[in-house]
């Protein structure tokens, strides 16, 4: 009804002003933004945030036959608008990482984890579908898609790589207000129920130039001006954690009507001395005698030896230095009347201790721990940072849990997983949904799953004891579907609690799997990667409703599967011998084998006493033949009875 | 029985000779040179306008070899990629296939980097580079499917298909470790030069290529190419049987070989080479040197019509054709 007001009121003020092709109630809007933030040991977190919004479209345009396809993209990348659509999917979010955040050292991840991926490369999205045999293959469609668009190996997410429907991910726009329609989906607006959620990981992913090179290129001034200009395949690459995030919400609100959103995020954390070298020398050579910072308490000091400190204190370095260019003119987008609908700014959180300076642009605010800037479209932009104490950083709140998970046990047949979960509070217990997606080829047993709970707080340090009640304690639900080989791995979703100031470890025990030959990777003997583990905090809010708040991801692990001897020399030896060893036996025995029957082969073996035995006691029985008449028939029976036995034996 | 059995093992012996015989028996058919030449003439004659100029250019660019030492034949690949990006061929109508990663590998010390020469004058991973196919979808199946088209129009993207029509001209390289008749693809398994022939001839019969320029950088590549029967494909390969092909020089800090010496000579002369140039393939062949590429480098012509001596370089590597200007002045 709203929505109806505004769209006469719109269709009258356009009337009136005689804008012929005024239809959309908002402009589409680009918005730019960089945070600079000091992090500990000379290491520098910058975080690009790109917002692009799509021009809204008012419900009469959307065709009279029910049909949307989303025409008034205005700013927005029609690629992803496009592959969006035909796929059917509401809300899409796609992470590239490489590295390992330093929870420890650097607190909490930027933007609270929401837009901080697991090594390699992960994607999920709801799609509507009637079924879910129709969302999947829809879901099959998107990352074949998404595979030619970001030139990532997304084709690589078949069933065994997916996990549908965890619950660790909730989505960001309001399902219910969704305007998506499409013609299958029966009616005007897609309730929740026929949407469908699907996770995808491949952990064996790389993150290079390539998957930038289009992530930029989804950006107006397609990475040529502006804040986007800084990103350098060198830089971003050879930084201890990068992350890129492309996270697709449509958005429907009273002001500004429906509208596609796209906002897009680097987070890079750069080693500041490491990138000031790359100016000098592309190799990281180690500095000259004069210019080593010696650790001068040592007591072996001297002008010949030296401890060297790793990190010194007084640095100066510019935003040029570290990314190898300043930014030459802001990225100005102007709409066909002229209005410009972007902005860009760059913000520092820094302490006192540090001193900035400003060359181009204006200063928006400046306090002593925050300065923020916006840029001019016709000046270069460029940012000093100097300190003589480079270890006061802005604090770093404590994120509210850390996770640690390794591969335990030995050989090729068993292994386990440990994962420790930590809760540093002092007061309050943490409630956390801990989602581990294995591969099929890693069989768990999840009756082995214990476990244990140890105090870290100084008064008690008690060691882990499983117990069942610990258990039931500490676990609140378990949502488990086992593995189907070759076809999906397991899923497996903890709901746990962890109590104020101790470790929770989690350990089960694990089957490895002998594939088929053609499922070993080309360099199998490298191992097979595992998904990291998700965990992802909730907070209860006032209403009683638990909020998602922050998640991690664990680092993905190794997993050395039995490998055959994949050598070809060995393989031809084998088979050569094997085919030899048959026709050689088989000509030897046609040569060389002959038949004969049971009763020759028993008189041929007969030894020779047993020969001689009858012949002598037919002789010491029967009359001598010298006998006359009488014995002539006596004879003539001898002579009979031994024809007799000769023929008895030839026979 | 024993009669029996001496009978059995004689016609067993008896079927394995004849089979072996049948199969050198086909192998026969195709390299007679009197039916080859009668087939090429009839396939042509029932192309018409086969003999007629093309209207786009495509690449395929191929480097089979995975692992950190085998860095060269990444290089070899980006190289070529640069060159036929350099004379105009887009990214659209590019199908690069890199077994590996080697700019943003872990042992890299410039990270995100990728020299083909040890001055590291030229980076060749820059910021503007579309892969299609990376890591394990390099495969003899994948290449085999790129060729032919056969792949799920539904659920492959358009930029990892090559979508080519009869008026394509098609520069088709490939690199990595090869033997005798035989590609191997990352370490795992290997194409034959037959299964490349019957490609070539199936893209033939679906008319999806003008004009192919096959050239291939590994060990023994001649004999990649002797088994092609299809009309209109020039092909150039780096040795003969039971030759090596060499890599040219290695850079200390990159540690590994940078460069191939067949691509080496292949880029000297390319980097002469630019969007309004008329250097001809007989130039581009004729500047081989077995004494600097430590290898005899072939060239198989007698599938190809046209005169090497009017086969302009641009026609394979660039994207230049034919335009007819209008000198009317009246509009």
């Amino acid at each position: 009804m709203i929505l109806l007001v505004s769209w006469i009121y719109t269709l009258a003020v356009c009337m009136l002003a005689g804008i012929s092709n005024c239809a959309a109630a908002s402009r589409s809007t680009y918005n730019e933004h960089l945070d600079l933030k000091p992090l500990p040991r000379n290491n520098l977190l910058a975080s690009f945030n790109f917002e692009i919004y799509s021009d809204s479209a008012a419900e009469t345009e959307l065709g009279n036959d029910g049909q949307v396809f989303w025409a008034h993209y205005g700013l927005f990348p029609r690629s992803v608008g496009q592959i969006v659509q035909s796929t059917r999917a509401h809300e899409l979010h796609l992470r590239f990482t490489q590295g390992w955040w330093d929870a420890e050292e650097w607190g909490f991840l930027p933007h609270n984890g929401k837009h901080a991926g697991g090594t390699g490369v992960e994607v999920w999205a709801w799609i509507a579908g009637e079924s879910d045999t129709q969302a999947e293959s829809r879901w099959y469609e998107l990352v074949n898609a998404l595979s030619g668009l970001f030139c990532a190996s997304l084709n690589f997410v078949d069933s065994s790589r997916t996990t549908p429907n965890p619950i660790s991910f909730r989505p960001d726009s309001n399902m219910r207000s969704s305007f998506l329609t499409y013609p299958d989906s029966g009616s005007s607006n897609s309730s929740s129920s026929d949407l469908h959620l699907y996770h995808g990981s491949l952990p064996r992913e790389t993150v290079c130039t390539e998957n930038l090179t289009p992530f930029l290129k989804l950006l107006p001034c397609k990475g040529r001006a502006g804040i986007s200009s800084l990103l350098d395949g060198h830089r971003i690459f050879d930084s201890k954690w990068q992350s890129m995030a492309l996270d697709f919400v449509p958005i429907c609100d009273s002001d500004n009507g429906c509208r596609l959103h796209m906002t897009q995020k680097v987070d890079v954390v750069l080693d500041v001395q490491r990138s000031l070298q790359r100016q000098h020398s592309p190799i990281p050579r180690p500095p000259p005698p004069e210019e080593l910072h010696c650790d001068i308490s040592k007591a072996y000091h001297s002008e010949s030896i030296c401890f060297p400190l790793p990190n010194p204190d007084v640095v100066e370095w510019k935003l040029s230095d570290l990314f190898g260019l300043k930014i030459k003119s802001r990225c100005q987008v102007d709409q066909t009347d002229g209005n410009d609908v972007s902005s860009s700014s760059v913000c520092t959180h820094i302490t006192p201790a540090w001193h900035l300076t400003r060359e181009g642009g204006t200063v928006v605010s400046s306090t002593s721990s925050n300065a923020c800037f916006s840029l001019h479209e016709s000046d270069e932009f460029d940012l000093a940072f100097s300190t003589s104490n480079s270890t006061s950083v802005s604090a770093n709140d404590q994120p509210p849990v850390y996770i640690q998970r390794s591969m335990t046990g030995r050989g090729q047949q068993y292994g386990g997983i440990q994962t420790i979960i930590y809760n540093p509070s002092m007061t309050d217990s943490v409630s956390v949904i801990y989602l581990e997606s294995l591969p099929w080829y890693m069989k768990p047993y999840i009756h082995t799953m214990v476990a244990g709970l140890s105090s870290t707080s100084s008064s008690s340090a008690t060691s882990p004891s499983p117990s069942a009640s610990l258990t039931q304690e500490v676990m609140k639900d378990i949502l488990y579907r086992p593995f189907l080989e070759r076809v999906r791995g397991t899923y497996l979703e903890l709901k746990l609690e962890v109590p104020p100031e101790s470790r929770l470890t989690l350990s089960y025990d694990f089957d490895k799997a002998l594939l088929y030959l053609a499922e070993y990777p080309p360099d199998a003997n490298r191992g097979f990667d595992v998904p990291p583990g998700i965990l992802t905090v909730l907070t209860r809010e006032d209403d009683g409703n638990m909020s998602y708040t922050y998640a991690l991801r664990t680092s993905s692990l190794l997993l050395s599967l039995p490998t055959p001897d994949f050598s070809m020399p060995y393989n031809v030896i084998i088979l050569t011998s094997t085919v030899m060893a048959l026709a050689f036996g088989t000509v030897y025995n046609i040569l060389v084998r002959r038949f004969v029957y049971e009763e020759d082969l028993v008189a041929q073996h007969t030894p020779l006493m047993q020969k001689l035995k009858p012949k002598i006691w037919e002789r010491w029985k029967t009359p001598t033949v010298s006998n006359t008449g009488s014995n002539k028939e006596e004879s003539a029976k001898v002579q009979e009875r031994a024809d007799a036995k000769d023929r008895g034996l030839k026979s | 029985m024993n009669e029996l059995l001496k009978v059995l093992s004689l016609a067993f012996a008896a079927c394995l000779a004849l089979s072996s015989v049948g199969v050198h028996a086909q192998q026969q058919m195709v390299l007679d040179n009197v039916t080859l030449n009668q087939f090429l003439s009839d396939q042509l004659a029932a192309r018409e306008g086969a003999t007629g100029n093309h209207a786009n250019n495509w690449a395929v660019l191929v480097s089979t070899s995975r692992f950190w030492f085998n860095y060269r034949h990444l290089a070899n690949v980006l190289s070529m990629y640069r060159t036929v990006k350099r004379l105009g061929i887009p990214d659209s109508q590019i199908i690069l296939m890199l077994a590996d990663d080697v700019a943003c590998n872990p042992r890299n010390a410039f990270p995100g980097t990728v020299y083909n020469n040890a001055d590291r004058a030229l980076d060749l991973y820059s910021n503007n580079i579309e892969v299609d196919y990376r890591g394990y979808e390099v495969t003899v199946d994948t290449l085999l499917r790129v060729l032919t088209d056969k792949v799920d129009p539904t659920t492959t993207p358009r930029s990892k298909r090559l979508l080519t029509d009869e008026n394509s001209n098609i520069f088709i390289y490939l690199t990595g470790h090869g033997g005798n008749e035989f590609l191997k693809f990352q370490d795992a398994e290997e194409v034959s030069a037959f299964d490349l022939a019957d490609a070539f001839a199936q893209m033939w019969e679906t008319k999806r290529y003008h004009e192919i320029l096959f050239m291939i950088d590994t060990c023994q590549a001649n004999t990649m190419y002797s088994k092609f029967y299809s009309p209109n494909v020039l092909a150039v390969g780096s040795s003969e049987l039971d030759e090596s092909s060499y890599s040219h020089h290695a850079d200390s800090d990159v540690g590994v070989a940078v460069i191939d010496r067949f691509t080496y000579y292949n880029l000297e002369f390319l980097e002469r080479v630019d969007k309004g140039s008329e250097l001809t393939m007989k130039d581009l062949i004729e500047s081989y040197d077995p004494v600097k590429i430590h290898s005899h480098a072939g060239v198989r012509t007698d599938l190809y019509k046209r005169n090497l001596s009017e086969v302009r370089i641009t026609d394979f590597f660039g994207n230049v054709q034919a335009v007819e200007i209008d000198e009317d002045d009246d509009d």
